[in-house]
């Protein structure tokens, strides 16, 4: 029984070696495209920052924008808040696709 | 070089260069796994390999080094290969009747590579998982049981039927053979 075993688990245990073949050829051409390194997206993400502060400090529009969205954040009203989630949904959305635009370039 | 500055590299800078070597390194461990898992179906196989590393690259930055490169690419093919086996409703029927093997130097009870793959197909899925992960890649039971999310228990167990029935099914084939002699 035990030189059965032995056997047995002799030809499991032997794994033949599979040619690549152009497998990783294949592989390499389905992949998505290049997504940006950590490095370019943390540069995105801070230039991203520091134009935004550029703006709230430079337009006059801006501080009053900000002021009014606090005010609204302070009061809670319900309409206010609503066009806030959508402006707020806008502006996400605008800047995932600049994100994305950014990315397919690197 | 090693695996780990290689991942780190697809990680970081999306090295393509090191993701192909990558896959150039561990293609033949996981399509002969998958292999066994489709019963011999070289296309099948390949097709949830190319699957399986399309996942192992969207999700690389997800992987821990504790289990090896290796375990993690087989548990992806593991998932990978599941829907594929749902899909195909498989039978052992169903199957075709010979396996592409590669045979190799057998030893002398007369049982040969191209017995174990034809033995092989009568097995159900886990089993042959497990008994591929024991034997071919020397996996242990905890490694096992991580790849392919079962308890322990449950991998020693087709582990132990695997090689009953393989057993019996090589045993039928030696008899086979002395008939035909």
């Amino acid at each position: 029984m035990n030189e059965q075993n032995e056997s047995l688990e002799s030809l499991l245990s032997k794994a033949a070696h599979i040619d690549d073949d152009g497998f990783t050829e294949a592989l390499m051409i389905r992949l998505p495209p290049s997504r940006p390194s950590l490095r370019m997206r943390a540069t995105i993400l801070l230039a991203a920052t520091l134009t935004s502060c550029s703006v709230v400090a430079a337009v006059p529009g801006a501080r009053r924008l900000l002021a009014e969205i606090s005010v609204v954040l302070v009061s809670g009203s319900a309409t206010a808040g609503f066009n806030l989630l959508v402006a707020g949904i806008v502006v996400s959305l605008v800047v995932w696709g600049a994100m994305a635009a950014a990315s397919s370039e690197a | 070089m090693e695996d780990a500055p290689l991942i780190a590299r697809v990680v970081a800078d999306d090295d393509r260069h090191a993701f192909t070597t990558l896959v150039r390194r561990h293609q033949s461990a996981v399509r002969g796994f998958l292999l066994r898992l489709c019963c011999g179906d070289g296309a099948l196989a390949d097709d949830v390999a190319q699957e399986t590393f399309l996942r192992a690259y969207q999700r690389i930055g997800s992987y821990r080094s504790e289990g090896g490169f290796d375990s993690w690419l087989f548990s992806i093919a593991h998932r990978a290969f599941l829907p594929e086996k749902r899909r195909r409703h498989w039978s052992v029927e169903e199957l075709r009747e010979e396996p592409e093997v590669v045979e190799s130097s057998a030893p002398n009870t007369g049982e040969t590579a191209a017995d174990i793959a034809r033995a092989m197909r009568h097995l159900r899925e886990p089993e042959r998982a497990c008994l591929s992960l024991c034997y071919q890649w020397g996996m242990s039971h905890q490694e096992m049981a991580n790849v392919l999310d079962y308890p322990v228990g449950t991998v020693k167990t087709h582990i132990a039927r695997g090689k009953e029935k393989l057993r019996a099914h090589l045993s039928s084939y030696g008899q086979q053979r002395k008939q035909e002699e």
